[in-house]
């Protein structure tokens, strides 16, 4: 590798780093309610070695009323264990391997490349673009910087894929062991990959096995695959292991409920899923419209990028790298079918593995068009580059400005404003009482201030004659008297209006 | 086999037609498919609402009419091309009709001068609508819509299978398929164009 080639690549590392990190404790402006429960296992995980249910170092934790794979827990009881019980622990990990990513894709495209006659001389620079853009994608930035499994998921499956590349060129066996842990790990981080790392297994066996220098190795790590995943298919035929998959299938959806009706029914939602991921609003005006997923009024991806997308479609269907569309074609067969079986489609955490062929895609596409030896392609390249830069900063201020106040409650800042306000308070009480409509899972409390005692009632609610003549913080949502009787703190949400959240009365 | 590939293209220009006579029940596209003079000063509003403290000079060079307006305008050209919208409007046949439309004209098809101008007023529609929506009565546009989508998808899957081309069989075979998930999909899920229309 060049000289240059590195400085580059540490450059669009460092800067897809700091995209990622900066102040990712406060924007997105809250740990949401699984990266809570995350955090409280972790640390449990940390201090015990037992999850909150007393099991010891378990494969499956209980969490919210399913089962969450491992992976991601363990690496937050790591970051715990360094940067202590805080947020920014429960986001590291993430932030981390979103960033180490940039670098995967670079080697992945430039090993892809640079066996091919035509474009091996620009495999760097191409492998360049692609982690550079991948720097600054909103759907990448977006899930790197808060504690989502899938990025770390999608980290290691794309460290597995680089490895399996280079046992395609050395067949070395040690390479298919080391292939078989990422990929195993993947599988223990996010559900996704439940489905996606058997999917790709079972198209390198088959690509494998009609060479006779790569049969044993695909042979080996494919049995391998199977044995050490064996505990999670067997736990995923449970009744525990299947509470995700019922909560969230797509086929609940199914109005029909008896003969092929429901069969043919079922294939219909599949392939509207299916398509639903290609969808050029969703990419580039809506995203899933789920606000925790992207920023509103923004898409997922760059308008920008669409013209390049379709120009990469075109010069990959028409001439390009054989090796680079399969994976492109391979990313988007193999990473759609998880999410197209769930619901809601399109759900963009379930796609991240999207943004690695939408990315290439683009890259390719602006890569050819640069090649056309036309005086007017550097104009429009020009044009392109302004409208981009402006795209860019208009996805940055909505970022930082706007989001962290308009999604709030979606993150669940609104709780940990409650518990802030709380932590000068509580000491001053015997009793401290949580009004179950004010919508902060117990979780919350025990995450940001475990040292109070919380009792969460109903609405209808009365104190008990026992508590008579004990001091009482009665903790309960606004309900439209901002001078209500014995109110002594009252909660404003950091919002553009400041809305009023919450309201403590001394009883 | 001219013959054949005639039957197939009106076999395909039926089922098309069978997933939009659904659209006559409504009476206006969703607000998302229009972008007027309120639009744009509504999402100015919200987007400034949140700069609070900002520069104001960053304020007014991100937050202005000139930049909104084409962002604004591309944004909701491109609903008119989601493949969800088209999947309802002349189902999946139809949709993916339109995508071999596109990619032929780009490539076999560079000087088929007719259908790029199909394509042109299809844009030119799709603008209008946009624009000028409370003032053209609902029946025609849904016939101009119609006539110009329906076209073009005919065109991609006549390109796609027509005699020179390899692998005819299996070219046929996809096309039957997705005239049977067309047909699959209105029958079973008949409603689902609501997403995208106010019903009468």
């Amino acid at each position: 590798m060049k000289k240059l080639t590195l400085i580059l690549l540490f450059v669009i590392l460092l800067f897809g780093g700091f995209l990622r990190f900066y102040d990712n404790v406060n924007i997105p402006p809250g740990l949401y309610i699984d990266e809570i429960s995350i955090a409280l296992n972790a640390y449990d995980i940390l201090k015990t070695g037992h999850d909150q249910y007393g099991v010891a170092y378990p494969l499956y934790f209980k969490s919210l009323g399913d089962y969450k794979v491992p992976g991601y827990i363990y690496l937050v009881s790591g970051s715990m264990a360094i940067f202590g019980k805080n947020e920014f622990a429960v986001r590291f990990p993430s932030a981390l391997a979103g960033t180490l990513t940039l670098g995967v894709v670079f080697l992945i495209v430039q090993f892809l490349l640079r066996e091919q006659a035509k474009i091996k001389k620009h495999a760097d620079a191409i492998g360049l673009l692609s982690a550079g853009l991948l720097a600054i994608t909103p759907w990448h930035i977006h899930f790197s910087r808060a504690g989502f499994e899938a990025v770390v998921a999608l980290f290691v499956y794309l460290l597995g894929i680089y490895l399996v590349l280079w046992f395609w060129k050395t067949k070395k066996l040690w390479q298919i062991g080391l292939v078989t842990l990422l990929f195993l790990s993947a599988m223990y981080t996010y559900d996704s990959y439940r489905v996606i790392v058997p999917l790709t297994g079972l198209v390198g066996l088959i690509l494998g096995f009609r060479d006779s220098t790569k049969r044993k190795g695909v042979i080996t790590g494919f049995i391998l695959l199977v044995l050490l995943a064996l505990p999670l298919f067997i736990f995923s035929l449970t009744g525990n292991g299947q509470t995700r998959f019922f909560q969230t299938s797509a086929f609940v959806e199914n109005p029909y409920s008896l003969g092929i009706q429901k069969y043919l029914a079922d294939l219909i939602i599949f392939l509207r899923n299916y398509f639903s991921y290609f969808s050029i609003t969703y990419l580039f005006r809506f995203g899933d419209q789920i606000n925790r997923h992207q920023v509103n009024d923004t898409g997922i991806l760059y308008i920008w990028q669409l013209p390049f997308m379709i120009a990469g479609i075109y010069f990959l269907l028409k001439n390009a790298s054989t090796r680079l569309k399969s994976l492109i074609i391979l990313l988007f067969a193999i990473g759609v079918t998880p999410a197209a079986i769930a619901r809601p489609s399109p759900h963009t955490l379930r796609f991240l593995i999207g943004v690695i062929p939408y990315t290439l895609l683009t890259v390719f596409g602006l890569y050819q068009i640069f090649l056309i030896k036309k005086s007017w392609i550097k104009y429009i390249l020009v044009g392109v580059g302004l409208f981009a830069i402006i795209e860019f900063g208009y996805y940055l201020n909505y970022y930082y400005i706007n989001y962290p106040k308009e999604a709030l409650i979606d993150w669940g800042a609104s709780c940990k404003a409650v518990t802030q306000a709380m932590e000068g308070m509580y000491k001053n009480y015997q009793h401290i009482v949580v009004d179950k409509t004010i919508d902060c899972a117990p979780e919350y409390f025990a995450f940001y201030i475990p040292q109070v005692p919380i009792t969460i009632v109903n609405s209808s609610w009365f104190r008990p004659d026992s508590w008579k003549g004990q001091s009482i913080l009665y903790i309960r949502p606004y309900y439209g008297n901002p001078k209500a009787d014995h109110v002594v703190k009252t909660v404003y949400l950091p919002n553009i209006n400041h809305d009023m959240f919450s309201q403590f009365y001394s009883l | 086999m001219k013959i054949k590939a005639i039957i197939t293209i009106l076999i395909v220009w039926l089922v098309e037609l069978f997933a939009y006579q659904r659209w006559f029940g409504c009476w206006l596209f969703q607000t998302n498919f229009y972008f007027t003079k309120d639009t744009l000063t509504i999402q100015l509003i919200n987007a400034t609402n949140a700069d609070k403290g900002m520069p104001l000079l960053l304020v007014r060079a991100l937050h202005n009419k000139a930049l909104a307006l084409p962002w604004g305008l591309v944004q909701t050209l491109l609903q008119y091309f989601d493949v969800r919208f088209l999947i309802e409007f002349i189902g999946f046949v139809g949709a993916v009709g339109i995508a071999f439309a596109i990619w032929y004209l780009c490539t076999k098809a560079r000087k088929n001068y007719f259908f790029w101008g199909v394509f042109g007023i299809t844009i030119l529609l799709c603008l209008i609508e946009m624009f000028f929506q409370p003032h053209i009565i609902y029946a025609w546009k849904l016939i101009g819509f119609g006539i110009l989508y329906q076209l073009l998808s005919l065109f991609g899957v006549w390109m796609f299978i027509r005699g020179e081309n390899k692998h005819l069989a299996w070219r046929y075979g996809l096309i039957g398929i997705l005239c049977i998930l067309t047909i699959l999909s209105v029958v079973l899920f008949p409603l689902m164009y609501q997403m995208f229309c106010l019903k009468i």
